[in-house]
């Protein structure tokens, strides 16, 4: 192993920093990139630095299927850290199934998938969904509108939900889909069919820069958030932030992640990633989640000590790492890491204020072979 | 095997039974088996009897799998080397043109006792009225209002009267109407 022990691991990074879903996708590359100059400063893996190709696919999806190719037949790399939204998940899947990488994909999804050539690092439905329909209609009431754009995830992230309420006693009023780059005009006519149904609550999976936009025109036009809240998946810090914060109070998130987390884990990357990345920039669970599965790969890396897929996927099966939202580690059977739910209210600082938080970290049931739909989700909380 | 961690994976109840059973455990509902490299043509019978969902594996396309494939009456193909896209696909088809075909085959099984039941009638119906000289509609009544009164389908009456009248022109006999039902 000496003499070359200089010769870097060579890694692609493949997420996007322009385009639509810049917002989400950047805060993946920033948590990815902290963690790659963590390891390396502590001087790399089995002596040897991490290299990263970065490439910016822009959010297309024919970018990052050419992307993807290029990155494991050009420029030999073993390992991608990449994707965000489920259709670029898909897009790159064929390519790196066909090429035998091993695909890092750090974003919460809808499930139904399995692949050995991918490791799933961020929640699937049973670890986010089943706690906040409970919650929405434990606190907030019945009546819920569904909203999403137009794609893979929204179209079965709402089909769960929809199961989920009408299982357990609420009543979807109203279901709407957007595109993905959706008008304003066609936004602010969405806001206005949320006003006129008055939902207890409303569930969102409109992703990127329309959910953006959204949260805009739904403060805009004056709706009371506090009485008919938005609760999704995905709208974090990172897009509290772009959006404005006196924007955005009021609304709901179901995440493994908050920044207000109080561990002195989290405390130590929090500070480490205002340092790296600036003051005002928020940790949220997009950039959480990447940083802590590139730690992953980093201890799994040293036990391989290659980058060949399936020695390393085994390997990353075996790890645990202490994450900023704590222990976190893969289920050996479905390559998808156990996560612990929680569910956070947006204050007037940007921040969440965490309302409930299992007190078990809950396993990943990625095609809902074990949920079951009537099942409190909030049964361990201490709510 | 990576199908059986598949499947559990999306929440079934696994067995592997390799030599392939005598008989088939009586809760299977659905059967993935390999069609191409080993002889089943003896499981054909118990398949056929226990009418399980069944996703065949193959690994050629020859004509010897082909016809295996179509001889077992497989619900849905899946081919080797197996990867985990398409397994559920090929699942979830195969039991609901299971299910499909279960509800066909029940529905044609209907439809010919009912058949079957109405040329009875029609033909016990025939033989009334020519036995007793009374009009067809007379004697179709008259077999009505026995199965009502006995409450036996009005088949089951039709075929006791053409079986009766079988044995006993045989012995060169014949039905006459008991007193007072004319």
């Amino acid at each position: 192993m000496s003499g070359k022990t200089q010769e870097p691991w060579r890694v692609g990074m493949l997420f996007s920093r322009t385009g639509l879903s810049s917002v989400n996708e950047t805060e993946h590359f920033f948590g990815t990139a902290l963690a790659i100059e963590e390891i390396n400063a502590a001087g790399g893996v089995l002596g040897r630095p991490i290299a990263p190709i970065c490439y910016d696919p822009g959010g297309r999806s024919d970018a990052f299927r050419s992307l993807a190719r290029r990155l494991l037949a050009e420029d030999g790399v073993d390992v991608i850290f990449g994707c965000s939204l489920s259709a670029s998940r898909k897009a790159v899947l064929p390519i790196i199934e066909r090429h035998n990488g091993l695909l890092w994909y750090p974003s919460i999804y809808e499930g139904f998938e399995y692949s050995e050539n991918v490791l799933y690092t961020g929640a699937t439905l049973n670890q986010n969904s089943f706690a906040l329909a409970d919650f929405l209609l434990r606190e907030h009431g019945p009546r819920i509108v569904v909203i999403g754009s137009d794609y893979v995830y929204p179209r079965e992230s709402n089909r769960v939900m929809r199961d989920l309420i009408e299982s357990n006693g609420g009543v979807v009023i109203g279901e709407h889909y957007l595109p993905l780059d959706a008008s304003d005009e066609a936004l602010k006519a969405l806001v206005e069919e949320i006003r006129r149904l008055a939902p207890d609550a409303v569930f969102s999976t409109v992703v990127v820069q329309a959910a953006e936009r959204l949260y805009r025109f739904y403060a805009d036009a004056g709706i009371d958030r506090r009485r008919h809240p938005i609760a999704s998946l995905t709208f974090a810090e990172d897009q509290i932030h772009v959006v404005g914060a006196e924007r955005c109070s009021g609304h709901i998130l179901a995440a493994p992640y908050f920044q207000t987390l109080d561990t002195s884990v989290n405390h130590r990357f929090v500070s480490a990633y205002k340092a790296r990345f600036g003051a005002d920039r928020p940790a949220s669970m997009w950039s959480e989640a990447a940083y802590a599965q590139t730690h992953l790969f980093a201890l799994a890396l040293a036990e391989a000590g290659a980058t060949e897929p399936q020695r390393l996927g085994q390997a990353a099966l075996k790890q645990t790492f202490a994450a900023p939202k704590g222990e976190l580690m893969f289920d050996r059977d479905n390559r998808h890491v156990w996560l612990t739910p929680g569910i956070g209210v947006a204050r007037p600082d940007g921040q969440f204020d965490i309302v409930w938080r299992s007190k078990v970290p809950i396993r990943p049931d990625p095609y809902l072979a074990a949920s079951r739909f009537e099942a409190t989700g909030l049964t361990d909380s201490d709510a | 095997m990576a199908l059986i961690d598949h499947l559990r994976r999306l929440g079934s109840d696994v067995t592997m039974a390799w030599p392939p059973p005598r008989d088939l455990p009586p809760e299977i509902d659905t059967i993935f088996m390999q069609l191409d490299d080993a002889a089943v043509g003896h499981l054909l019978p118990m398949i056929e009897d226990a009418a399980p969902a069944l996703i065949a594996i193959v690994t050629y396309e020859s004509p010897t799998s082909l016809k295996a494939i179509v001889d077992f009456n497989a619900h849905g193909v899946i081919s080797k080397p197996l990867r985990p896209l398409g397994i559920l696909t090929q699942f979830v088809l195969a039991r609901y043109r299971h299910g499909y075909e279960g509800r066909l085959a029940a529905k044609i099984r209907k439809l010919e006792d009912t058949m079957k039941g109405r040329r009875a009638v029609e033909k016990a119906t025939k033989l009334l009225a020519a036995l007793n000289k009374i009009d067809d509609e007379a004697a179709y009544r008259l077999l009505r209002d026995r199965a009502t009164a006995k409450r036996l389908p009005l088949a089951s009456v039709a075929e006791s009267i053409i079986s009766a009248h079988e044995a006993m022109s045989g012995l060169g006999l014949r039905i006459s109407l008991a007193e007072g039902d004319a």
